[in-house]
């Protein structure tokens, strides 16, 4: 973790990143930006943070190495993953702070409580982006799991939105698969609760505590799952 | 302590669901003390053989055992070093950092990191190169610091990828002296090496690799393996009569023979003296490893 967390810190990116990010967020909130805008940001930062997981390891044969010491496959996972979420906490800390910093110093309002509770959001969507990344990547290649998180979730909602509009179909083809929809309506349910439950929209209110125990509950299983697969994983190196 | 023991391993690959068997029934073992050299044509199955015994691949049948546990034991991890071919890492760190991210890896305690540190950089002779990123290493620089991580907890088990590819006669010289000086220190040593020379220097035993099986297993140092070259005046000796009193028919005025032990080197030389030959040089050689791998591959 120690690791990770010190070649985020010394990576010419990541400070970059996170200057770029104060700025923004002085400006948005001294012109009365809601409190959340800015962290929408962090969706991006997660994403290209989130992507370096385990992937490149592999293509760089770090991963052999470490793997050779006396350090079990899902310490290693999760410590790699506890890292990166906590870069990324300091990008939504830096964001909180710049917040405020804005907003005071412009005589902005601030709402603490929505404050607080927006900045809690980011930190738990985080965790579970962070976790299905960690997730995805234990059985795929290097980047390949960004691609399949968003492929997923491009995917489930298209593929959501046309089971929807199927579901009212009364005429033709498409009439019999809304008929079959309207008999079985457990298995659009299902589906959308897997939807909710992997790409969750934010919560109707501030600190919402189910809302807060599903992202908890499934970043931890989607964590588990990670290192389930991983520790069975294979990590050739070289060639004959 | 016990040494590496493989059994029966087969390993085979599945690309696009298309089988590739690499490995089709290893065995071997590894004694503590003993280094074992690893040869074979390109695509043998020696990486992949490595691998497995590493921990890195699963073997599809058949046992791995390091001192009598499972591969995968963080115990045995820890008792292990392993040198890749190529030394990866982010390449922003600088070589003690590195090393000392080893070290945390390796659980040296805390208070032990910096001095076993600057330990293995001395005994690698890096020390000037401990602040320099890695990314201005050469490759021989590379693969001595690749050595130095593997060393970090004087390791009863050391698998060495190619550790001299790339290194300059020193850098050769000083890999050599690390091996001698971990096998007097009772370590099992396996090299995997395309490079049959330094092989046959420094190993007690190679074996050769083909085709997924151990098709050779060829002892370097042991005595009854050591043969003997008795080359004989040209004109001075009766075929006949010297290939009846040894036992082997010269060659080129060369008889090559397999003896058990010194003595029979004398009594071998004294026969062939008695027939009346003329005995212009008596040498010992190793198996030659070029030869067998000629034969072999």
């Amino acid at each position: 973790m120690a690791e990770t967390l010190r070649r985020h810190f010394a990576h010419l990116g990541y400070i970059s990143a996170l200057l770029v990010l104060i700025v923004i967020v002085v400006t948005m909130s001294a012109v009365g930006a809601p409190s959340q805008a800015p962290y929408e940001m962090i969706s991006l930062f997660t994403l290209i943070a989130g992507c370096q997981l385990i992937g490149p390891e592999f293509s760089k044969g770090t991963l052999q190495l470490i793997l050779s010491k006396p350090v079990g496959r899902s310490t290693y996972l999760v410590s790699r993953v506890a890292g990166v979420v906590l870069s990324i906490w300091v990008a939504v800390l830096v964001i909180f702070a710049s917040d405020v910093a804005g907003r005071i110093i412009t005589g902005t309002s601030i709402t603490w409580r929505n404050a607080l509770a927006t900045m809690l959001v980011a930190a738990l969507e985080v965790l579970l982006v962070c976790s299905l990344l960690a997730f995805f990547g234990s059985f795929s290649r290097s980047y390949v799991n960004v691609g399949i998180y968003l492929g997923a979730q491009i995917f489930s909602s298209m593929l959501f939105g046309l089971l929807s509009m199927m579901k009212s179909a009364v005429s033709g083809e498409m009439g019999k698969i809304g008929a079959l929809l309207r008999a079985h309506p457990g298995f659009l349910e299902g589906f959308a609760a897997v939807r909710r439950n992997l790409f969750p929209d934010n919560p109707a209110i501030p600190f919402d505590r189910n809302w807060i125990l599903m992202m908890l509950c499934n970043a931890s299983a989607a964590l588990l799952l990670a290192c389930v697969i991983f520790s069975r994983r294979e990590v050739p190196y070289g060639a004959d | 302590m016990n040494g590496i023991r493989v059994e029966a391993l087969t390993k085979a690959y599945r690309p696009m669901g298309k089988v590739r068997p690499v490995l089709k029934g290893v065995d071997l073992t590894i004694a503590p003390g003993e280094v074992v050299g690893l040869i074979g044509p390109n695509g043998a199955g020696k990486t992949t053989l490595m691998s497995c015994i590493v921990g890195f691949l699963n073997a599809d049948t058949g046992s791995i055992t390091i001192d009598g546990r499972s591969n995968d034991d963080l115990d045995v991890r820890r008792r292990t070093g392993f040198v890749p071919e190529r030394m990866n890492f982010d390449r922003r760190a600088s070589g003690g950092a590195f090393l000392r991210y080893m070290a945390r890896l390796a659980g040296v305690p805390r208070d032990r990191v910096d001095a076993r540190v600057d330990e293995l950089l001395k005994r690698l002779g890096l020390t000037d190169a401990s602040d320099k990123r890695l990314s201005q290493y050469s490759r021989g620089m590379l693969q001595r610091i690749g050595m130095a991580q593997a060393l970090m907890l004087d390791p009863d088990f050391l698998f060495l990828d190619e550790p001299t590819s790339g290194l300059d006669p020193n850098g050769v010289f000083l890999v050599r002296d690390l091996i001698a000086e971990e096998k007097a220190r009772g370590a099992a040593v396996l090299l995997n090496s395309h490079q049959l020379a330094e092989v046959e220097k420094v190993c007690d035993r190679v074996l050769f690799l083909k085709d997924g099986v151990i098709s050779r297993d060829e002892a370097l140092r042991e005595r009854a393996k050591v043969a003997i070259a008795v080359t004989l005046l040209a004109g001075s000796y009766d075929l006949a009569t010297v290939s009846a009193a040894v036992g082997v028919v010269p060659k080129d005025d060369v008889i090559v023979a397999n003896v058990a032990t010194e003595g029979d080197i004398a009594e071998m030389v004294a026969r062939v003296v008695g027939t009346g030959a003329g005995v212009i040089d008596v040498r010992r050689r190793t198996a030659d490893l070029e030869s067998i791998f000629r034969g072999e591959a």
